[in-house]
């Protein structure tokens, strides 16, 4: 075969394959997909790349089209079977006419560049500084002004609502992790930071990613259009475990958001001696509760003081607020100074999650249907992945990454008996 | 003058009676001779030497990148792989990163300008020849100091894991207590030394050294984009050399430049890196882009089209070049007004490399095209460029940049630049310049096929990253999960990667091949010209005799040795003037002189991994290393400008008039002994 069909063959396999590709990359069924919006910033950004996609691929076809036709058209002879391959084509001394180049091509192509350029400059920096900007929650919002610090760590999210913004209040209503829940084509305000290194907090259904950097808060916007669960992934190398640091958002329907709050804010109280899951509350107690917090049952010492109220552990606002001067410490306990988080995700509310160990894992089967059908105020009805919650609970670092012993970041390996984790696991799925 | 020299010098070596003179100038200082094997490339000060050795190192350090890219694309094959740990993995991906820019690209770059500048703009060597050699050796000191980060304290125990881009705070003690970042940090420092001098190096060569006629508009527009580059780095390499002061200070010294509980902010580091990281996409790229400049015009049997319009557009991507670093930050939270701001100038780069790209297809339009192997290659980089090209231009919007950045389709992007762009154009280049180098043709047979092998296993594994990023799969993860729809593109740009993996093995496997073939006798010599070229490197014997050019080229033209061959006649059309073999130097002028070899740059140069490793490890190396340094440096000042027993001939003051003069005497002589 020669080398000019073999090129041609290349080619149209390389643009047949090219074909297959786009058309089956829109087709997946894949759950980070940005082609696949459901909320006003990722529809508005969708709206503006698609154009672009179209631009470029106009230029794609033209250049690549310009390259095969000029190959085809002006290519010298292969060389024979017994030329030297290197020397042939040259012998005849014929040239083609000695162009030089044209001052007006030279300018048409550098103008006309240049104004489509400008015309794509135009029209995507007046979206691009309107990006986060939130509207007006709509009608019958029970919480109009819901404001959530989205703080990343090694290697989860967690969130701090402030249900009536975050101007004016102190500490924030509640705290939860990994999976961020919002009302439903409600704008709701988030502002990123970390605690650690910095990560990215990215639903790409819902809008573009937005970096948490240790020190600043960052202000960005989630809205989805619809009921659902839609995944998200850290996209800023985090470290060890970055693959496995996940989350969710969750739209609910206004008046579920309502409810779900109403459960979130809630505290528990101490189990008494003869209830069944007591024994397991107090494993709790002296295995997990110096990192995880249950509000109400688990004193934390700060200060030399034992607060019996967690939630004293996430501070105040201002902690977060406006750090643009770098004033923010790294982690709320200074006890754990010399690491980072000292924080571990709060289990006040453990089972009303569908996800768990920063969302790398689902505590229920069929989590996503069960979310996108309107299930998740209920979630904790459903049958949970036993066998799963038990492997992390016997060794966790063998399920997800975590950095070594004596960085306490990540959960480490508590060496618990079989019977103990059954306990542990029994208690945590009371933790609705 | 040949015979006055015959008279005096050698008659005064001779006077010792064969021995070597009784006095050593300066004691032991003196240089080593050339001519004896492996010595001969250690000491050497020949540019034509050291830019072969930066190309094979540049080609061994790409294998190397190379294996760990195919470890990483095994462990991404199928969902939840475990073939490396995630402690591996980051240390895989950061160490990929790190040798393909800084160890590969870069000095396969450096190759080529050291080759090839001196040859293009007429002159002997480049202005300070034992500094080239100098920078030479600390590249590969610090390169493989790198590496041995992979050995030293257990395997894989030590390398950097933060990546190539080294985030802070990522990278402080605290997340990183390995000792990886800081065989990052030092080792880059000292490649970084290697890039500074070397550029100062061959801007001074480019402004005085070039052939008399020579102005600065008729330099070939490979030297052109080299020297952009080397102007790049000249005001670069300071940015990151800063950047890594104080990252190991952060490390070793316990400084707080990058410390958030101290009041730092990260986003410093993030620019400083960017502010270097930027320009550096062009050092890379711009070399690649001269490569193909000369190898297109050659095979369409064309001028360059707009010429001056090349050379502008190059020196407008140098410049812009400085004006878009935070278009690798719009996420990190640097406000609306700077990221609009950088959007805006991102979008507007896309302008003179654009205007590049449509002169190479001007320059091949109406051409008679010969796709011999370099225009392969040179072809498939103005189509793969493209495509990283028009990517890129999609994500110069800030706001779908959001949603692209740190996904891999910015991994598909700047591979379609980096591979696409850059590898595919040096593999040209390789075969290009191959028979001018060594003497040898490469086998286009075993090009051709590799060629297509590369093209295609370089699709296959990027382009379905496109589609990987859009669907959400972020970049630097160890693992994905199979309901995330990733499984099927992984794999295809799995086997892509094997497909690369293998042409490069072809090409390996060609030099060996080609090379037996040629010392059978099979292949013909090629001549000191094989694709009636243009350029003034075609102008003189292959392989280069140590001394490029037996006389001083007056240069008229643009192309000068091309209008040498070939000229016009009364209706315009070209006719041959002289054949090359008739117009190009055979080599025979022996009775030049040349810069002697030396061991000091060497020395000097050894000195800094010590020095690194003393950082790390034990001050007191320090001590050590810098004793060599220092020793280096005065052996350096001290040696005598020549050694009287080298067989090099004496050293006038190596100006062209000298030359010239010397050259003249020659020509007359030999005149005369053909009379005779």
């Amino acid at each position: 075969m020669n080398a000019p069909l073999k090129r041609k063959i290349t080619w149209a396999l390389g643009l047949a394959t090219f074909a297959f590709l786009a058309l089956t990359g829109c087709a997946g069924n894949a759950p980070l997909d940005t082609l696949d919006p459901a909320g006003r910033k990722s529809e508005g950004i969708s709206d503006l790349i698609n154009p672009i996609f179209v631009i470029a691929g106009i230029v794609f076809i033209f250049i690549q089209g310009a390259v095969l036709y000029i190959g085809w058209k002006y290519k010298v002879r292969a060389p024979k079977k017994n030329e030297e391959s290197f020397d042939g084509g040259y012998t005849d001394e014929e040239f083609p006419e000695q162009v030089h180049g044209h001052f007006g091509a030279e300018i048409s192509w550098t103008i006309g560049p240049t104004i489509l350029m400008a015309a794509i400059a135009i029209f995507s920096v007046g979206f691009l500084l309107n990006l986060d900007d939130v509207d007006a929650a709509p009608e019958g919002a029970t919480y109009p002004d819901v404001e959530v610090l989205v703080v990343g760590q090694q290697w989860w999210w967690e969130y701090h609502y402030y249900l009536d913004g975050i101007e004016g209040a102190n500490e924030p209503h509640f705290v939860t992790a990994n999976e961020i829940v919002i009302p439903v084509d409600q704008d709701v305000r988030i502002y990123t930071t970390s605690r650690d290194v910095i990560h990215s907090f990215w639903i790409p259904r819902l809008n573009g990613k937005k970096d948490a950097v240790p020190g600043r808060t960052t202000p960005w916007v989630i809205q989805s259009n619809e009921v659902g669960r839609f995944a998200g992934q850290c996209t800023e190398f985090c470290g060890l475990s970055h693959a496995y640091m996940r989350m969710y958002t969750v739209a609910l329907p206004h008046e579920e958001f309502s409810s779900w709050v109403d459960n979130q804010i809630q505290f528990r109280t101490p189990l008494a001696e003869d209830d069944p899951n007591y024994e397991g509350e107090q494993l709790f107690i002296t295995n997990c509760a110096r990192c995880h917090a249950i509000n109400g049952v688990t004193g934390r010492e700060m200060n030399g003081e034992t607060v019996a109220d967690s939630m004293a552990m996430y501070g105040n606002i201002e902690e977060f607020r406006n750090h643009s001067d770098g004033t923010l410490s790294q982690g709320k306990y200074t006890g754990a100074a010399n690491l980072t988080s000292g924080a571990a995700p709060n289990l006040t509310h453990f089972a009303s999650r569908s996800s768990y160990a920063g969302s790398f894992f689902e505590l229920y089967p069929n989590a996503q249907e069960i979310a996108d059908e309107g299930g998740y105020l209920d979630i904790s009805e459903n049958d949970y992945a036993r066998g799963t919650l038990e492997a992390w609970l016997r060794n966790s670092p063998k399920e997800k990454p975590n950095a070594q012993p004596g960085q306490a970041r990540g959960m480490p390996n508590l060496n618990l008996s079989e019977a103990q984790i059954d306990l542990l696991v029994d208690y945590l799925m009371t933790l609705n | 003058m040949t015979i006055v020299e015959s008279e005096e010098t050698p008659l005064e070596l001779e006077s010792a009676g064969g021995q070597p003179p009784a006095e050593k100038p300066l004691g032991a200082f003196t240089r080593p001779q050339g001519g004896n094997g492996w010595k001969d490339w250690l000491f050497t000060v020949d540019h034509k030497k050291i830019g072969i050795m930066y190309g094979a190192a540049g080609l061994l350090f790409f294998v190397i990148g190379g294996i760990y890219a195919l470890f990483m694309r095994l462990q991404l094959s199928r969902p939840g792989n475990s073939i490396l740990s995630a402690e591996t993995y980051n240390q895989v991906f950061t160490m990929h990163g790190v040798v393909m820019v800084f160890l590969a690209a870069i000095p396969l770059g450096a190759a080529f300008a050291n080759y090839l500048i001196p040859l293009q703009i007429g002159a002997r060597d480049v202005a300070f020849p034992r500094l080239n050699a100098f920078s030479f050796w600390v590249f590969l000191g610090g390169g493989l100091f790198l590496l041995s980060s992979m050995f030293i304290g257990g395997w894989w125990e030590n390398s950097p894991d933060g990546g190539w881009f080294a985030y802070s705070p990522n990278t402080g003690v605290l997340f990183s207590p390995s000792k990886g970042i800081d065989f990052f940090a030092i080792g880059l420092q000292i490649t970084g030394i290697a890039s500074l001098v070397g550029a100062i190096n061959l801007i001074v060569t480019v402004l005085n050294m070039r052939a008399p006629g020579m102005t600065l508009m008729k330099m070939p527009i490979l030297t052109w984009m080299l020297f952009i580059v080397q102007m790049l780095l000249l005001f670069a390499m300071p940015v990151i050399s800063v950047a890594l002061f104080l990252l190991t200070f952060d490390r070793l010294f316990g400084a707080n430049f990058f410390n958030v509980a101290e009041g730092a902010d990260p986003l410093l580091w993030q620019h400083l890196f960017w502010i270097f990281g930027h320009p550096e996409v062009y050092v890379l790229i711009l070399p690649s882009f001269g490569v193909i400049s000369e190898i297109i015009p050659t095979f369409s049997r064309k001028p360059i089209f707009g010429y001056p319009f090349m050379v502008f557009s190059g020196i407008a991507i140098g410049f812009m070049g400085w004006g878009v670093w935070a278009h690798h930050m719009f996420a990190s939270g640097v406000g609306p007004v700077a990221v609009a701001a950088f959007s805006v100038s991102t979008m507007f780069i896309a302008v003179p490399t654009g205007v590049k790209i449509l002169n190479w297809l001007a320059t091949m339009w109406g051409g008679r095209i010969r796709f011999t192997t370099p225009m392969l290659y040179a072809t498939a980089v103005v189509a793969m460029f493209t495509i990283g090209g028009l990517s890129g231009v999609t994500h110069s919007l800030a706001a779908a940049d959001s949603q692209q950045t740190d996904t891999y389709y910015i991994v598909a992007h700047f591979h379609y630049v980096i591979f696409g762009g850059i590898i595919l154009g040096f593999f040209g280049g390789f075969y290009f310049w191959w028979p001018k180098i060594f003497g040898y043709f490469l086998s286009e047979k075993i090009g051709k096929s590799s060629f297509w092998v590369m093209v295609i296993g370089f699709n296959l594994t990027f382009g379905p990253m496109h589609i990987l990023g859009l669907q959400g799969m972020s970049r630097r993860i160890q693992t994905y999960s199979s309901g995330q729809g990733f499984d099927l593109w992984n794999l295809v740009a799995t086997i892509g990667a094997f497909m690369i993996a293998i042409a490069t093995a072809m090409f390996i496997g060609n030099v060996i091949v080609s090379r037996k073939a040629f010392k059978a006798g099979k292949t013909p010599a090629p001549g000191p010209d094989p694709w009636d070229a243009r350029s003034l490197e075609w102008m003189t014997a292959s392989p280069v005799p140590e001394h490029n050019f037996d006389e001083t080229i007056h240069v008229e033209k643009q192309d000068e040795f091309w209008h040498r061959k070939w000229g016009k006649n009364e209706e315009g059309q070209v006719v041959r003037r002289a054949t090359a073999e008739e117009v190009a130097h055979d080599g025979s002028n022996t009775n030049v002189h040349l810069p002697s070899p030396s061991y000091w740059p060497l020395v000097a140069a050894i000195g800094l991994p010590i020095i690194g490793y003393g950082l790390i490890y034990n001050l007191l190396l320090c001590v050590l290393g810098g004793l060599f340094v220092l020793g280096g440096l005065y052996g350096w000042v001290f040696e005598p400008v020549d050694d009287p027993n080298a067989d090099n001939h004496d050293h006038g003051d190596g100006q062209d008039s000298y030359a010239e003069l010397e050259t003249a005497e020659v020509t007359n002589a030999s005149e005369d002994t053909t009379i005779e």
